[in-house]
């Protein structure tokens, strides 16, 4: 039955709306504020840790700069990514209210989007916070009248919904491994970590594992963030690619990796309804 | 006399019985191998990279490896103990733990053990992946200074995972996310991926009050000795160690009494989706 | 002035008050308004009440849940506040609809392990533990998974596991819910059977079923909005509102009339569900003696609502109830 726009709106809404309760609704604005920044401000900082312990001797100053801005942005990822994941384990296990939502005509995609929303402003709000540090701070800073301003906000979007289809597909894997799904959620976001470039240039992965990180997408958004802010990227293979090159592999990434992400999602829903896992607690 | 050893024994007995379900768990869903003890791994050798491509010293790649084997000691208290009495609640496991006579210490202490298990799985790993494939070396060490620094901050660090886990019985998801907060900047004052002593006078404040913060050095100087950059003499660190140990049993025992008294006053015991 | 708490009997309470903060911006709500209770050892003893009455609040406190606001509370003779271990060596708690257990273990573990937090020896524990699953019908499912059972299944594991200790005071908060009716009746049986068993084994039991509380209880209190309203045997409570008939009526066309008919001639009347087929609804009422039951026929008929059955009864636990509650049971005003 198709949905009317209308309608997917309201739903969406709802969704939004309920994720931005359980979000807000534990602790005073204060305390939540803290929360919200405290994990991806600390993870800066142990950045600047490692770079400050060997400054005195191996400092390169640019390689820093390249890798604090791929950690800042790397909060969508582990936000987006995690949070979905645990929504699912939270729904099913904590609230047990998993089964209701599915079976209602909301449609778990809409849902999982909706939810996804405050996860998305979490992660916006973290990131901001992680750069004004890096800013003020660690002297991180680029010329803002020198920013292409339509591409870097063409990249944000992409990197934005590659990381709400992750998020898909890992709430697709809690549907099916509740307990695994847990570890699973911020081991795969610390395996981005590694095979994204995020903190080191791809080009010091093993051949292999340098192929399957130009697969995804994400390993083009930091290398096209750090050429829109910094003037150029990290990775030496990357760095032979035109500007042009390198935003239509990221939009082809990207799309691509919507597919996929939807078709695992699906097939892995299907299966935990095949094997009733929707409403089968686990934790131990 | 009689009254105490019916009490230890009532006590064993329930530290059997949480600890065979958190061994059993784990034998029954292999799954979470591949999550617990894998992907860790990995975050671990993204730290040991940002080494190489910084251009540091090869012993900095020996601390990110130990710091990174661990965190993973750091996760079972935080997770594997101190959060778990937050998801007993939500399941309504809670209440059955506080109408039994047995001890909570004995409950959390099974909880600590069961998941010995799975941490020893990612230690293992850590250190297969740190040493074999990424290569990193340490110095020749004493199996037994090893052994005694590591049992010594393994005491201080469940020690203190049990007075955590005491805030959540009063408080529910506030503790929840101030634990997932506390991940990362324990990590970060600990020095977990680079010498404490960069942190300068921070470093030695949060040395002070964290037992990861002293075992991590501790451990370090042990293996790698000066290229660990230690902040204190091994054999003070590990006294101190001791000392955490002993404090934060005393604290976890009353904090737990007056936390669980606190919470029924409040009626917060048994309270789901707070 | 109220005499001190005796240490002989299973459960006391005086003056027992308990009050919650209704939400961050201040507001009180009292669930308990000054509960006085007396339990004898060896008594099954019911506590009846609509939703919100404030009975899990009292199991909560007899339990060692949940601090009174004030008042006093023993159970085996022991202060529910000042001697908490104590009490908990002695009594075990089975809250119906609660799906607790770890649902990777097996029946028979979950069980054992449970043991276990009381101190049980394996010895004992394993043999106690087959026992009671022959007891709640659960032989076939012994080593399932607990993620595996059906609610019901849960629920009968759940029961079995609050016999693991052989506790002096057994707290069964709505043991039956989610159960059919033929484990219902089972556990029933065995409770009854357990309690004659040994001398100074006693049940606390709340239940919405009327049923549960006339087969099985001893006395029953009856409570409402945090207080005993009444307390006594099911024949004596009985009595209390015997007199006149307990009629039920079968009646039709009453659409968006049911406030003004049941209150037809200042009866205090209750209504059942629907019957869709029939398109009807029951009308019950107790009838006076004084008052004859042709009249409220024609005052029906005035109002245009036809009658379709008549039936008249003897009075059960449920017409104490509306008589001293003043509704019914389903019908609860306050949120569950």
């Amino acid at each position: 039955m198709a949905v009317s726009a209308r309608s997917f709106g309201a739903r969406l809404r709802t969704a939004a709306w309920l994720g931005w309760q359980i979000e807000s609704n534990w602790a005073d604005p204060f305390v939540f504020v803290v929360y919200a920044v405290m994990r991806p401000l600390a993870t800066a900082l142990i950045l600047a840790g490692m770079y400050w312990a060997v400054a005195g001797q191996a400092a390169r100053r640019e390689t820093f700069e390249l890798f604090y801005l791929g950690n800042a942005f790397h909060i969508y990822v582990t936000q987006v990514l995690v949070g979905m994941g645990w929504l699912v384990v939270e729904e099913r296990e904590e609230y047990e209210t998993l089964k209701y939502v599915y079976a209602s005509p909301i449609g778990m995609f809409t849902y999982l989007a909706g939810r996804s929303t405050v996860k998305m402003a979490l992660a916006t709000l973290s990131t901001l916070l992680v750069l004004l540090v890096g800013w003020f701070l660690l002297g991180i800073r680029w010329e803002w009248g020198a920013v292409a301003w339509a591409p870097l906000l063409l990249v944000l979007v992409l990197g934005m919904v590659a990381s709400l289809y992750l998020g898909f597909l890992v709430a697709g894997v809690a549907l099916l491994l509740p307990r695994a799904a847990i570890m699973l959620n911020e081991g795969l976001a610390v395996s981005l970590y590694l095979l994204c470039g995020v903190l080191f240039p791809i080009d010091l992965l093993p051949r292999g594992l340098q192929e399957l990180a130009l697969v995804l997408p994400f390993t083009h958004w930091y290398e096209a963030l750090r050429r829109l802010l910094l003037g150029h990227g990290a990775s030496a293979r990357i760095g032979a690619w035109s500007d042009v090159t390198l935003l239509l592999v990221l939009l082809v990434t990207t799309v691509a990796f919507t597919f996929v992400s939807r078709w695992g999602y699906l097939a892995l829903e299907r299966r935990a309804r095949q094997l009733g896992r929707l409403d089968q607690t686990s934790l131990f | 006399m009689s009254r105490l050893t019916d009490e230890l024994v009532l006590n064993w007995r329930a530290m059997v019985g949480r600890t065979y379900v958190r061994i059993v768990g784990s034998i029954r869903e292999p799954a979470w191998i591949i999550g617990d003890a894998v992907f860790p791994t990995l975050g671990m050798c993204a730290f040991v990279l940002l080494y190489r491509a910084l251009g540091a010293p090869r012993s900095f790649e020996a601390l990110a490896v130990i710091g990174g084997i661990l965190s993973t000691y750091w996760i079972n208290v935080l997770w594997g103990m101190g959060a778990q009495l937050y998801w007993e609640k939500q399941q309504g496991q809670l209440q059955l733990y506080f109408v039994a006579p047995c001890s909570r210490m004995a409950i959390l202490s099974g909880m600590a053990i069961g998941g010995v298990l799975t941490t020893t799985l990612r230690t293992v790993f850590g250190i297969a992946i740190g040493f074999f494939v990424l290569g990193v070396r340490v110095e020749p060490f004493d199996p037994g200074q090893l052994a005694l620094v590591f049992v010594a901050s393994m005491a201080a660090l469940y020690a203190m995972g049990m007075t955590l886990s005491s805030l959540f019985l009063l408080y529910g998801r506030e503790a929840w996310h101030l634990s997932n907060a506390m991940l990362e900047p324990v990590y970060f004052l600990s020095g977990l991926y680079f010498p404490l002593r960069a942190l300068g006078a921070v470093g030695a404040v949060a040395a002070g009050l964290l037992p990861l913060a002293l075992g991590v050095d501790a451990l370090r100087q042990v293996l790698l000795g000066a290229d660990a950059h230690g902040l204190l003499p091994v054999g003070v660190e590990t006294a101190l160690l001791g000392g955490f140990a002993v404090v934060f049993l005393v604290l976890a025992r009353f904090a737990l009494r007056h936390l669980e008294n606190l919470s029924k006053h409040e009626g917060r015991l048994t309270q789901r989706w707070q | 002035m109220c005499a001190p708490l005796s240490s002989s009997a299973a459960v006391e309470t005086r003056g027992l008050t308990r009050t919650f903060r209704a939400s961050r911006s201040g507001g009180e709500v009292c669930a308990l308004a000054g509960v006085d209770l007396t339990i004898a050892r060896g008594e099954i003893f019911g506590l009846l009440g609509p939703n919100g009455a404030g009975k899990t609040t009292l199991i909560k406190i007899l339990s060692t849940l949940l601090f009174p606001t004030t008042g006093e509370a023993r159970v085996a003779g022991f202060d529910v506040v000042r001697e908490a271990n104590e009490v908990r060596h002695r009594i075990s708690l089975v809250s119906g609809g609660e799906a607790s257990g770890y649902g990777i273990l097996t029946v028979r573990e979950c069980l054992w392990m449970f043991g276990q937090f009381y101190g049980v020896p394996s010895s004992v524990a394993w043999p106690r533990a087959d026992a009671l699953i022959d007891v709640v019908g659960l032989r076939e499912q012994m080593h399932t998974r607990i993620n595996r059972l059906s609610t019901g299944q849960r629920q009968r594991m759940n029961f079995a596991r609050g016999f693991m200790s052989d506790p002096e005071v057994l707290f069964l908060d709505e043991p039956t819910l989610g159960m059919d009716v033929n484990a219902a009746r089972a556990l029933r049986e065995y409770v009854a059977s357990w309690v004659r068993e040994r001398a100074g084994r006693t049940v606390l039991l709340t239940t919405h079923y009327m049923v549960e509380a006339e087969q099985l209880c001893d006395r029953v209190a009856i409570i409402d909005r945090g207080r005993v309203l009444a307390c006594d045997s099911t024949p004596a409570l009985r009595r209390q509102v015997q007199g006149g008939q307990h009629v039920e009526l079968e009646v039709r066309h009453v659409d968006g009339h049911e406030t003004d008919l049941a209150a037809l001639g200042g009866l205090q009347a209750v209504w059942g569900a629907p019957h869709p087929e029939r398109a009807t609804r029951t009308l019950k009422f107790r009838l006076p003696p004084e008052q004859p039951l042709v009249g409220v026929l024609k005052r029906l008929e005035g109002a245009g609502v036809a009658v379709d059955g008549v039936a008249t009864r003897e009075t059960t636990l449920e017409d104490v109830f509306i008589a001293i509650v003043g509704r019914a049971i389903e019908d609860s005003e306050a949120p569950s």
